[in-house]
C-alpha cells in the first residue's frame, strides 16, 4: 500500500513497511527535491534512506501490516523538515551513540551518527517512534565575478568555508593572472569565513600589492562577524571596509 | 552446411517430413516440433550446447503456441535465431506484420524445393555474417574490458603507495607532536581532537626550575602545510625550552620563522603560559589567541584573562599582549583553541547557529569546578561535545593545570 500526497513545498507517504517501494519513494522524493532546485540532494536522500531503513527494521519489525508515515516540507530556502513515524515501540535514543567511529571498517551501526551528521537537529517524540529531522541543502558556495568600472566585483553566493578553500584560492589566481588590480569584494551573502581562507585574503593582497601600483582592494557589506575577524588579523589595513 | 542447426515447427506431418528431407539432403541438421511450445522447449534446451538452433522454419497455424506467438516470445527473449515464416494464400496483413516484428524471410506455400534451398542459405549466409561482427565485436569490448581492468590495477596500487606514505606521515607527526612525559612539575590534564589527520592545533610543556612553560597553538588549516608550520612551532618551543627563556623573543622569532617559510603564509595564534611556583605567579603572554580562563580555589571566582595580541605569521612587526598574575594552591587555568568557543549547534526550525562563545564555556566550567582535575576536564569536554552534536568543525583542544603548592612553604 503506498498513498502520496503532493503539494509545492510539500511531500508525503503513508506505505505498509516493507524495502519493496523503497526506490519508488526515493524516485519521487528526488523529483520533488528537483522541483525544489536542490543541487546536492545526495546527502539528505541518504539521510532519509537511514530514516526509512530503521522505522522498517527497528521501528515496525518488518511488519508489513504495520504502516509508515513520511513527510518532507521545505520550510525556508534550502531547509527542510522531514517527519517519519512508525507504529512501533519507540527506543531509547538518549542513550543512543551518534558519534562517528574513527574507523572505516565499522559498517554497521552508523545509522544514527550518519543521520545527526547530515542534521540541523533530530528530535525524537518522548516514545521514540516520531523522529522530526530538520535538514539545510546549501548548494557550494560558487563566486560571481562581474565587472563595474575598472573594478572586478567577487561575490561569493555563500559562506567561505575550508571545504572551498581551493575554489577560493584558484578563482583568486586566475585573477591575478588575468592582471586586473581593482578588486571588490561583496560579502553580501557570506556569514562565515575560517582562518584558512583569511589567509588567502593576506596573500591575495600582499602578491596584488607587490605586483601594482595602482591596485585597490575593497570589501563591501560584510556581516559585523566577518569584519570583526578582518580587524583581528590587520586586513583592514590593506582592504578598504566600506558598508 | 554441417554446422547449422535447423527446426521446423509446422504441425502438418507431411509438410514437416519433406522439408525435413530437402534441408537433411544439403546437409543441414533438422530438428522438428508440432507446436509453439516445443519448438520453444527445443531451442532453450540447444541454447548453451555446441549444437544450437541458429534458423528457425515455422507454420503460422498450430496448436498450442502458433508461430506469432513463438517469434514475439524470441524476440522478448532476445534469443539470436534466424526466423524464415511459411504463410499460405492470402497472409498479406500478417506479412506485414511479420515483416516488421523481425522475420528474416518467408516461404509462400505452395513452394519448391530449390526455393527452399535457396532462401535457406541466403539467410544462413546474413545470419552468419551478423553473428561474426557480434563476436567481433564482443573481442574488441572484452580486450578494451581487460586493458582497462589492468589500469585500474595499475590505479590501486598507486593509491596504496600513497595512502601508506600519507599514513606513515601522520605516524610520524603525531609521534613528533605529542607529550613526552605524563608527569610534570605542575599537574596538568587535557583533551584534544583534530578536525582531520593531520594540521591541528599544538601544545607543549617544558619544566623549568621554578615550575613549568606550557605554549598551546591553533595553526590555520588542516593540511600538510598546516603541519608543517605545527613542526616548526614544536622546534622553536623545543629550543626555547633549553635555552631562549624570553617569551616575547621567543614569539617574536617565531612570527619571523612563519613569515619566511614558504608562500604559503600560514595564520597562527599562540598564548604562552608561565608558572613559576617558587614565587607564586603565572605569566601569560598571547598571540591573537582566545582567552585563558582562570578559577580561583579561594572564592572559586572564574574569570577571563582580558589580553589579545597580534596574530602570529601576518605581518613581520608583531605586538604581543601580556599578564602577570598572583597565584594561588588549588588555582586552576584552562587554555584551549577557538575550536572550543566556536562550537556551535543548530536550531532546526530557524536554521540560526547558537556558539558556545566565552559564556558558554564558563557555565560549563563552574558547573565542573569541584571536580577533580581530571574528572574536571572530561566532564567539560564531554559536555561540550554533546553541545555541538558531535559535529566537530574544528580543531579542538582543552587544556587544564592546577597549581600544586608552593615548593618553598
Amino acid at each position: 500500500m503506498l498513498q502520496i500526497t503532493h503539494d509545492q513545498d510539500f511531500l508525503q507517504f503513508k506505505f505498509s513497511t516493507g524495502f519493496s517501494l523503497i526506490k519508488k519513494i526515493i524516485s519521487e522524493i528526488r523529483s520533488f527535491f528537483s522541483q525544489c532546485y536542490v543541487e546536492n540532494e545526495s546527502n539528505i536522500i541518504l539521510l532519509i534512506r537511514e530514516l526509512l531503513n530503521n522505522s522498517i527494521e527497528h521501528g515496525n519489525k518488518n511488519d508489513s501490516s504495520l504502516i509508515i508515515k513520511l513527510s518532507i516540507r521545505k520550510i525556508a530556502k534550502s531547509r527542510f523538515k522531514i517527519i517519519i513515524e512508525d507504529q512501533g515501540q519507540g527506543f531509547d535514543y538518549n542513550n543512543m551513540d551518534i558519534s562517528i567511529s574513527d574507523d572505516p571498517t565499522q559498517i554497521r551501526n552508523r545509522g544514527l551518527g550518519l543521520i545527526n551528521a547530515f542534521a540541523d537537529e533530530v528530535v525524537y517524540n518522548s516514545k521514540g517512534n516520531i523522529v522530526t529531522v530538520y535538514v539545510t541543502c546549501e548548494p557550494e558556495t560558487d563566486f560571481e565575478i562581474f565587472e563595474d568600472n575598472d573594478f572586478k566585483i567577487i561575490r561569493p553566493t555563500g559562506d567561505i568555508t575550508s571545504e572551498i578553500a581551493e575554489k577560493f584560492r584558484s578563482t583568486l589566481l586566475k585573477l591575478i593572472e588575468d592582471k586586473n588590480q581593482k578588486f571588490r569584494f561583496d560579502l553580501k551573502n557570506v556569514k562565515d569565513i575560517d582562518s584558512i581562507v583569511l589567509s588567502l585574503f593576506v596573500v591575495f593582497s600582499n602578491m596584488i600589492n607587490d605586483r601594482f601600483s595602482n591596485s585597490e582592494l575593497e570589501i563591501i557589506n560584510a556581516n559585523p562577524d566577518v569584519l570583526n575577524l578582518f580587524y583581528m588579523t590587520y586586513l583592514n589595513k590593506v582592504y578598504k571596509i566600506i558598508n | 552446411m554441417e554446422n547449422i542447426h535447423i527446426l521446423i515447427a509446422e504441425d502438418d506431418e507431411s509438410m514437416q517430413n519433406s522439408l525435413s528431407f530437402i534441408l537433411e539432403d544439403e546437409g543441414y541438421k533438422v530438428s522438428t516440433a508440432f507446436n509453439g511450445d516445443e519448438a520453444i522447449e527445443i531451442i532453450y534446451n540447444c541454447i548453451n550446447t555446441n549444437k544450437p538452433v541458429d534458423l528457425l522454419i515455422t507454420d503460422i497455424q498450430m496448436p498450442e503456441k502458433n508461430g506469432l506467438e513463438l517469434i514475439k516470445q524470441l524476440i522478448e527473449s532476445k534469443i539470436k535465431i534466424a526466423k524464415i515464416v511459411i504463410t499460405g494464400h492470402g497472409d498479406k496483413d500478417l506479412l506485414i506484420n511479420l515483416i516488421r516484428l523481425g522475420c528474416d524471410d518467408f516461404l509462400a506455400k505452395p513452394f519448391e524445393p530449390d526455393e527452399v534451398c535457396q532462401k535457406v542459405s541466403e539467410v544462413i549466409s546474413k545470419y552468419k555474417l551478423i553473428k561474426e561482427e557480434d563476436n567481433k565485436k564482443t573481442e574488441t569490448l572484452l580486450k578494451k574490458n581487460i586493458d582497462l581492468s589492468l589500469e585500474v590495477e595499475k590505479y590501486r596500487k598507486t593509491v596504496k603507495n600513497i595512502k601508506k606514505e600519507l599514513n606513515n606521515a601522520i605516524i610520524t607527526y603525531n609521534d613528533l607532536i605529542k607529550l613526552k612525559n605524563s608527569n610534570y612539575n605542575i599537574p596538568i590534564a587535557y583533551k584534544v581532537k583534530a578536525l582531520k589527520d593531520l594540521g591541528g592545533d599544538y601544545f607543549n610543556i617544558c619544566d623549568t626550575s621554578c615550575g613549568s612553560d606550557i605554549i598551546v597553538a591553533d595553526v590555520a588549516g588542516h593540511d600538510m602545510a598546516a603541519s608543517y608550520h605545527t613542526i616548526i612551532i614544536k622546534s622553536f618551543f623545543d629550543e626555547y625550552s633549553r635555552s631562549l627563556k624570553n617569551t616575547h623573543e621567543f614569539l617574536t622569532i617565531l612570527n619571523q620563522a612563519l613569515l619566511e617559510n614558504g608562500q604559503n603564509e600560514r595564520m597562527v595564534t599562540a598564548i604562552f603560559l608561565s608558572i613559576d611556583i617558587d614565587n607564586m605567579y603565572a605569566h601569560f603572554v598571547s598571540a591573537g589567541h582566545p582567552k585563558a580562563l582562570i578559577i580561583s580555589n579561594k572564592n572559586e571566582n572564574i574569570k577571563y584573562i582580558d589580553i589579545i595580541g597580534n596574530i602570529l605569521g601576518l605581518n613581520s612587526k608583531v605586538e604581543l599582549d601580556q599578564k602577570k598574575l598572583k597565584i594561588e594552591e588549588g588555582d586552576r587555568i584552562i587554555l584551549y583553541t577557538d575550536g572550543i568557543v566556536n562550537s556551535y549547534y543548530i536550531d532546526g526550525p530557524t536554521g540560526k547557529r547558537f556558539f558556545l562563545g566565552e559564556k558558554g564555556l564558563k557555565n560549563l566550567v563552574d558547573k565542573y569546578k569541584n571536580e577533580n582535575l581530571s574528572s574536571f576536564i572530561d566532564h567539560l569536554w564531554n559536555d561540550i561535545m554533546a553541545y555541538c552534536k558531535y559535529k566537530q568543525k574544528d580543531d579542538m583542544l582543552l587544556f587544564g593545570i592546577e597549581i600544586p603548592s608552593n615548593k618553598n612553604k
